[in-house]
């Protein structure tokens, strides 16, 4: 009974995260390769979809909870699954607002920036990637990876922000669109903290342990 | 260093030559809830029994190891000594049905000689049936059978009956197993309130119950205590896998 | 299926042809001993001693006084012994003395009533060297044992064990258990064996005939032979005279009365004082 339900939840999760990710992906893509019908399709077409399985996931964690008596397991599972869903939303919300930037930075060709991008693009995603699977194979080694790797994009955000700066300084003109660049980068930034919450809940839910915040606190 | 009213140490238990308690060795805390969970045959309500050393009139039934109560090991004190200090309330509502309700109440004193003066009765009375939130519906008739009350109307007379006595500790052997859910949720806020004067130890075979309305949860499998800590802690992250499986349904 | 029903119907017919069959005639007994016996029965009958044979009048108040003291010692002496051998048997359950016991109340329920008087002739009739209603009593007391004992017995079985748990769990003391909780619960099912025994022994006459043997008069002490509605009935309805025969359908009357409000009485107290778990 329970396990049916429970299989669903993580079946819907696992789409849920790839979707997320192939939104990520299409627009950083569409960036790289300045193509604006990618851009576009993530902003009107995938938005909605993303929205619609948010509710559904909400939807049936409620159902779950409600309905069947949970065990201490099936309880952090559920609660964290919740706050994935919360969490791979925000990704999709990031998604979209790199596509809307994107679109505004794209006609000024600064493909000089291309390597920069790609380079903290490339490993945001892989951070996503092995998070989501982490949570859903229940991999703790591979979860505590996910949490070393946030610093490695930090210093990666900061060298972007370094360039950024010295370009804004050569041609002032151009700041408000070095602007949209930041701001590209700070949403991956964030994608990155994101990956991490579910990184932590994956140790939440195999261990029981709270690894919030970089401390580790037993329940 | 907590306040442990019952600490028992290698508590063994048998009927015959069977052995159905193996070993147990727990601190039961003051003034709180403790629950006991486990599937049917665990061994739970004989662990009950052996606090108030009603095991030892089951046929076979024999006692080994301590249990301290107060630092004193019960099971060498008299037996009925214990029993005032440790009452108890079965899983199925058995007030006496030669006596009225007032009798039932005082049934304690009676049985065991002690007389009382007519206004220390009529305390007793009132104060125990308040305390077991009986008070208000039964006050004009006290003098009416036990048995003419509903099932959630006899336990907490039962309870009252127990309560009568003063005792420190109260034992229930699933004391809503046998009512409808209004009146088991009645109760269940009366064990509540009551924890505050008595300390409490419930079998239980409603997970959810312990879950709702102890501080202390004991998981007993096959006569052995699995786990035992802190309800919050076993519902939410418990050690031993066991317990886990057993807190998600999937046997018992 | 319609087989079934017709099978269904005739069997109930034929369970109220067998009912009909059985009540009939005792219905057919009781009518005719109501017939024989109302024209004699009047207040001198019932108040006045029996005259010699030949006078007319006389009355069997000596009998049914007699009944009642026999019967009463019957009682004490059975009532006690019966009710504890009950309790015993309840408490303990099982064992080789407890078999013993069971073997022996058997043996005592299928003892012929006459073998019983003879033995209470033996006992006590022969050293006391003469009849007494107390040896009546014997006998009858030793009838009566196995009916008190069985229901006695069954009685406390019946009370719920969770009542004497709850009694224990209060911290009573075993013997408080019973005398307070227990027993009284049992009360009414206790009293009903003993109420049963009664009716059972007060219409016998075997055990009667070689130990309290009878008397013309009016006896109170009980070691002396003493008249008693059974006895007297024995001796009228066997004797040539007219009149002392139709006092014995008088008397059978009487009799049957009493046991028929004795067994009214104890089904009322049985309904009213039942304890239903």
């Amino acid at each position: 009974m329970i396990k049916k339900r429970v299989n669903q939840i993580r079946e819907l999760l696992i789409t849920e995260a790839s979707f997320a990710q192939k939104m990520l992906e299409k627009s950083i893509q569409g960036l790289l390769k300045r193509d604006t019908s990618l851009l576009h399709e993530v902003i009107e077409k995938d938005e909605p979809i993303m929205n619609s399985m948010d509710v559904q996931m909400d939807k049936l964690c409620t159902q779950v909870a409600a309905l069947y008596q949970l065990g201490p397991k099936e309880l952090r599972f559920i609660l964290s699954t919740l706050k994935t869903n919360y969490d791979l939303e925000r990704i999709g919300d990031h998604a979209v607002n790199i596509a809307q930037s994107s679109i505004k930075v794209i006609p000024y060709g600064l493909e000089e920036l291309n390597s920069i991008v790609s380079k903290i693009s490339d490993e945001t995603m892989s951070m996503l990637d092995d998070a989501v699977n982490s949570f859903v194979n229940e991999d703790e080694s591979l979860a505590y990876d996910v949490l070393k790797r946030d610093d490695i994009v930090d210093h990666l955000r900061d060298e972007c922000m370094r360039i950024f700066s010295e370009k804004i300084k050569e041609k002032p003109e151009m700041s408000p669109i070095y602007l949209e660049l930041v701001r590209v980068i700070r949403s991956l930034e964030r994608v990155a903290d994101l990956s991490t919450n579910i990184a932590e809940y994956t140790i939440f839910v195999k261990k029981a342990e709270l690894a919030k915040h970089g401390k580790e606190e037993q329940l | 260093m907590e306040d442990n009213i019952i600490v028992t140490h290698k508590l063994r238990a048998y009927y015959g030559f069977t052995m159905v308690l193996d070993n147990i060795d727990i601190s039961i805390p003051r003034n709180k809830i403790t629950a006991i969970i486990g599937p049917s045959g665990c061994g739970k309500t004989t662990f009950l029994r052996c606090l108030n050393r009603l095991h030892e009139l089951s046929e076979g039934g024999k006692i080994e190891g301590r249990i301290l109560f107060k630092g004193k090991d019960l099971l060498k004190m008299n037996p009925i000594a214990v029993r005032r200090k440790i009452g108890m309330v079965f899983q199925k509502p058995n007030p006496f049905p030669i006596m009225s309700i007032y009798e039932n109440v005082i049934a304690g004193y009676k049985l065991n000689g002690i007389k009382l003066d007519k206004e220390k009765a009529d305390e007793i009375v009132e104060t125990s049936l308040k305390r077991a939130g009986l008070w208000d519906e039964v006050k004009d008739s006290l003098h009416k059978r036990g048995t003419y009350l509903s099932g959630g109307q006899q336990q907490r007379l039962c309870i009252a009956r127990a309560l009568a006595m003063n005792p420190e500790v109260i034992l229930m052997d699933e004391p809503t197993s046998a009512l409808d859910p209004k009146s088991s949720a009645h109760i269940e806020e009366l064990l509540l309130e009551l924890k505050e004067s008595v300390t409490i130890v419930i079998v239980t075979h409603n997970i959810a119950q312990a879950g709702r309305i102890s501080d202390l949860t004991a998981f007993f499998y096959l006569g052995r205590l699995i786990e035992y800590g802190p309800t919050e802690r076993i519902f939410t992250a418990p050690k031993n896998p066991r317990t886990e499986e057993y807190l998600s349904g999937r046997f018992g | 299926m319609r087989k079934r029903l017709i099978f269904d119907k005739m069997m109930l017919f034929l369970i109220v042809i067998f009912s009909i069959v059985i009540i009939v005639p005792l219905f057919l007994i009781f009518i005719y001993i109501f017939k024989e016996g109302l024209s004699v029965i009047s207040w001198d009958f019932l108040s006045k001693l029996p005259k010699p044979v030949g006078e007319k009048g006389g009355g069997i108040f000596n009998a049914i006084v007699g009944t009642f003291i026999i019967v009463f010692l019957s009682s004490i002496m059975a009532v006690p012994v019966g009710v504890g051998t009950g309790i015993y048997l309840y408490e303990k359950k099982r064992g080789r003395f407890v078999d013993l016991i069971k073997v022996c109340v058997d043996i005592l329920q299928a003892s012929p009533s006459i073998i019983l008087g003879i033995i209470a002739y033996i006992w006590i009739v022969k050293p006391m060297g003469r009849f007494s209603a107390i040896s009546g009593s014997v006998a009858l007391a030793i009838m009566m044992l196995p009916v008190i004992i069985y229901n006695t017995e069954e009685s406390l079985k019946m009370i719920p064990y969770t009542m004497k748990e709850a009694a224990f769990a209060l911290g009573a003391p075993y013997y408080k258990v019973m005398i307070k909780v227990i027993i009284p619960s049992a009360l009414s099912g206790i009293v009903t064996g003993i109420l049963v025994g009664i009716s059972r022994i007060a219409g016998e006459t075997a055990p009667l005939l070689f130990t309290a043997f009878g008397n013309p008069h009016l006896e109170l002490n009980p070691f002396k032979p003493m008249s008693s509605l059974p006895l007297l009935i024995f001796n009228y309805a066997l004797s040539p005279y007219q009149q002392w025969i139709k006092q014995a359908w008088g008397a059978s009357l009487v009799l049957c009365m009493m046991v028929f409000l004795l067994n009214i009485l104890s089904k009322t107290i049985t309904k009213r004082w039942k304890i239903t778990s």
